[in-house]
C-alpha cells in the first residue's frame, strides 16, 4: 500500500511539475486580472497543497526518509508562500509585462522543484536506491566547497 | 632556488612524481618523515622475517610499467611481478566450504555455474561488455587529471563509450549483485570486492565491479615482498640525481603572494624550490603545513567536509613452519547484510570487531626468501575503526591481535597458533602516527561518488601557484591510483617549469 501511495504521489509530483512549467510560458498569453488570479489560486491554493502533503504524505513513506520528505515538502511550501508573498508587495507595482514575466520565471522554477522533488521521491522509494540517495543528499551542500579544493 | 623541486612525503605518489620530474634533469629532492620508502606499500623486516606493511596486492600492473617507460627504464630491471592464480582461496561464511577463485574470467564462470548455470553466463557476458568498458575507462582516467570542470570533459570525450554504463556506475553495487546474478553463492562471491574498495555494498557505485574484473587481468605479487615496488623507484630516481632526505619532517610550507617558496622542516632548515609536489594528505598540507590565510575559508571548508575511507589494522605473525597454502591470499565470503552490519558496528559505532578478518596473506607462498628457510610470513588485514567508542587502540590492540589469531585459527589455518613465534599489529593510530595516514584511512577520503573527480582535491593547486598535489588524497584508488596520480602531477607541474624557463 505504501509503495502504490509513495508512487502515485511522485506521479501526481511529476504532472504538477511540468503543469507548472508549462503554466509558466502561459502566463505571457494571459491578462492582466487573468494572471493575478493565476498568482492567487496557484501559490496560495498551491501553498496549502503542499503544507497538507508535508503533513499527510510522509506517513506513507518508510522510516527513513520520512523526514526528509517532509522536509522537502514543508521547503516547497515555503517557496511557495515566499512567491504569494512577492506578488502581495508587487501586486500594484507591476504591470503587465512585469506580471507576466515574474509568473513565468517564477512559475518555471517552482515547476523544476517540484520536478525534483518529484524525481527524488520516486528514487527514494526504491529501497536499493535509498542509503546512496541520502548520502549523497548529505555530501550535497559542500559540492562548492569541495570542488575549490 | 635550491631545487627545482621538491616532493614531500616518499610514498607511491611521491617517488613517481619524483622519479619523472627528475628524468626530465630538474633538481629534484624528495623529504620522507620516516625510514622507509613506499608509505602503505612498503616492507619491514623482523625477527628474521619480511612484512608487508599493507598493501599486498598489485592489480593493474601496467600502472607500474607507464612509470619506468616515462623514466626510459624496463620495469622488469628493477622489480619482478609473480602472477597469482588461484587469486584466493575464499571460505564461504554460511557453510564454512572452501574454494579456490581461479584467476581466469573462465575459470570463476565454472565455479559459479556449480551453482548457478545461468548466473556463469550473466558473468561472462557482463565482464566481456561492461568489464572490458569500465577497464578501458580505468585506464583513461588514471592517465587525465579531473580536477576542473574541463578536465572532466576531455576525461569524457577521451572515452565516451563510459557513458553507455553510466546505468551501472549510477547503481548500489548491492543492486548491480542482484540485477545481475539469482543465487545467494555467487552475490557472496562477487560482494565482497565493494567493501575491498572502501564502502557498503549498498553505498559503493557499481563501477566498483571493475575491481572484480581487474583481478582476473591480473593480480600479482611482487618478487621480495611489496617494498621492492618503491625500492625499484626510489633506485630510478637516485639514478637521475634525485636526492633522497629520509627521517625529515616538513612542518610548514612557504608561501608568498599566492605561490611557493619552499618548505621549513622540523629542525628549522630552509629549503627553497620553485614547484613543490605534496605526497602528504591534503588536509594536512592546506590545514597544517600551510594554514589560513594563504588558504581560503572555502577550501578549508571543503576540506573539512570530507569524510574518510575505512581504516584498517593488520596482525603481522612469523610461523615457524611452511603454512600447507592453495593461494597466497585468503578471503572470507560474506553475505551483504552481514557486511553492512560489520561495516555499521565499526564506522558508526566505534566498535573493533576482532573477528572482521578482511584479507589474510602469505607472501611466503609466491616468495619463499621473505621468510628464513622452513618458515612462513602471514598477515591478517582487518577493517577497524580508527576511533574507538570509550577506549584507546594502546589499550585493546594486544588483545585485539590475539583474537585476530584466534579468527584466523579458528577459521582459515587450524594449530596456526602453536607455530606462532613473532607476532606484531599496526592500529590505525599506528599507521597515522607512522606513515601519516590521516585517520589511518586506506584511501584518504571517502570512495563516495561525491568525493570524487572534481569533488576531490585537485592536483594542481587551485589556490596556490606551484603548488602540485598527488596520493591517495586526490586520486580514486590504491597503490596504482598513487602511482597515476604521481605521474600526471609530475606531467602538470613540468608545464609550469617549462613555461617558467
Amino acid at each position: 500500500m505504501k509503495r502504490i501511495i509513495s508512487n502515485t504521489l511522485s506521479i501526481a509530483f511529476a504532472l504538477l511539475g511540468i503543469a507548472l512549467v508549462a503554466g509558466g510560458f502561459m502566463g505571457f498569453r494571459l491578462g492582466i486580472d487573468q494572471n493575478r488570479a493565476v498568482v492567487t489560486y496557484g501559490f496560495l491554493v498551491g501553498n496549502w497543497f503542499m503544507l497538507a502533503c508535508a503533513v499527510l504524505f510522509p506517513f506513507a513513506a518508510d522510516r527513513e526518509y520520512r523526514k526528509i520528505k517532509r522536509r522537502l515538502l514543508l521547503l516547497l511550501s515555503l517557496l511557495s508562500i515566499l512567491y504569494f508573498i512577492y506578488f502581495g508587495v508587487m501586486w500594484t507595482l507591476l504591470g503587465e509585462t512585469g506580471m507576466q514575466v515574474s509568473i513565468t520565471i517564477l512559475f518555471m522554477l517552482l515547476g523544476i522543484a517540484v520536478l525534483f522533488l518529484a524525481a527524488v521521491d520516486y528514487i527514494m522509494g526504491k529501497e536499493a536506491y535509498r542509503p546512496m540517495t541520502i548520502d549523497f543528499f548529505k555530501q550535497l551542500p559542500y559540492a562548492y566547497f569541495r570542488y575549490r579544493t | 632556488m635550491d631545487y627545482d623541486a621538491i616532493v614531500i612525503g616518499a610514498g607511491s605518489g611521491g617517488l613517481s612524481a619524483g622519479g619523472i620530474l627528475a628524468s626530465r634533469g630538474l633538481k629534484t629532492l624528495i623529504i620522507e618523515k620516516s625510514n622507509n620508502v613506499g608509505g602503505c606499500a612498503s616492507s619491514f623486516a623482523a625477527d628474521g622475517y619480511q612484512f608487508d606493511v599493507g598493501a599486498c596486492i598489485i592489480e593493474v600492473p601496467w600502472v607500474h610499467d607507464w612509470f619506468y617507460e616515462r623514466t626510459g627504464r624496463r620495469r622488469e630491471d628493477y622489480v619482478r611481478f609473480i602472477r597469482n592464480d588461484p587469486l584466493y582461496e575464499l571460505v564461504d561464511m554460511m557453510d564454512g566450504n572452501r574454494y579456490l577463485m581461479p584467476a581466469s574470467f573462465e575459470g570463476v564462470a565454472g565455479l559459479i555455474s556449480r551453482f548457478s548455470p545461468r548466473d556463469a553466463e550473466s558473468f561472462l557476458k557482463f565482464c566481456r561488455k561492461q568489464g572490458a568498458v569500465m577497464d578501458r575507462f580505468s585506464e583513461v582516467m588514471m592517465q587525465t587529471p579531473q580536477g576542473r570542470i574541463r578536465d572532466m570533459l576531455r576525461l569524457f570525450t577521451k572515452y565516451p563509450r563510459i557513458l553507455g554504463s553510466m546505468k551501472y556506475i549510477m547503481s548500489p553495487y548491492s543492486k548491480l549483485m542482484e540485477d545481475l546474478f539469482e543465487h545467494p553463492f555467487t552475490r557472496r562471491l562477487l560482494g565482497t570486492p565493494a567493501v575491498i574498495g572502501g564502502l557498503p555494498p549498498s553505498l559503493q557505485s557499481g563501477f566498483m565491479f571493475w575491481q572484480c574484473y581487474a583481478e582476473h587481468v591480473g593480480m600479482y605479487y611482487p618478487e621480495g615482498g611489496m617494498g621492492a615496488v618503491p625500492r625499484g623507484m626510489a633506485i630510478v630516481f637516485g639514478e637521475f640525481g634525485g636526492e633522497l632526505m629520509m627521517e625529515s619532517e616538513v612542518k610548514r610550507v612557504i608561501v608568498k603572494k599566492g605561490k611557493v617558496k619552499g618548505v621549513v622542516l622540523t629542525d628549522g632548515t630552509i629549503i627553497t624550490a620553485k614547484v613543490i609536489v605534496s605526497n602528504a594528505n591534503s588536509k594536512t598540507l592546506y590545514e597544517r603545513m600551510i594554514g589560513e590565510p594563504d588558504v581560503p575559508k572555502a577550501v578549508i571548508k571543503g576540506l573539512k567536509s570530507y569524510e574518510f575511507s575505512p581504516s584498517c589494522a593488520v596482525g603481522y605473525l612469523g610461523l615457524d613452519y611452511k603454512i600447507d597454502l592453495k593461494a597466497q591470499h585468503m578471503m572470507v565470503l560474506a553475505d551483504s547484510r552481514l557486511l553492512e552490519l560489520f561495516w555499521s558496528k565499526m564506522f558508526d559505532e566505534g566498535i573493533a570487531l576482532g573477528e572482521s578478518v578482511g584479507l589474510i596473506s602469505s607472501p611466503t607462498f609466491v616468495d619463499p626468501t621473505l621468510a628464513p628457510a622452513g618458515h612462513s610470513v602471514l598477515t591478517f588485514i582487518t577493517m577497524a575503526p580508527r576511533h574507538l567508542k570509550g577506549g584507546r587502540w594502546n589499550d585493546i590492540k594486544w588483545d585485539y591481535l590475539e583474537k585476530g589469531i584466534n579468527m584466523v585459527d579458528n577459521l582459515y589455518l587450524p594449530g596456526i597458533k602453536d607455530h606462532v613465534t613473532f607476532k606484531t599489529i599496526a592500529t590505525p593510530e599506528d599507521f597515522e602516527n607512522r606513515i601519516n595516514l590521516l585517520n589511518g584511512s586506506i584511501y584518504a577520503y571517502s570512495m563516495s561518488i561525491m568525493s570524487q573527480m572534481l569533488f576531490r582535491p585537485s592536483n594542481r593547486s587551485r589556490c596556490i601557484k606551484g603548488l602540485y598535489l598527488c596520493g591517495a588524497s586526490t586520486h580514486m584508488g590504491s597503490v596504482p591510483g598513487a602511482v597515476a596520480s604521481g605521474i600526471m602531477t609530475a606531467d602538470l607541474a613540468l608545464n609550469e617549469l617549462e613555461k617558467v624557463v
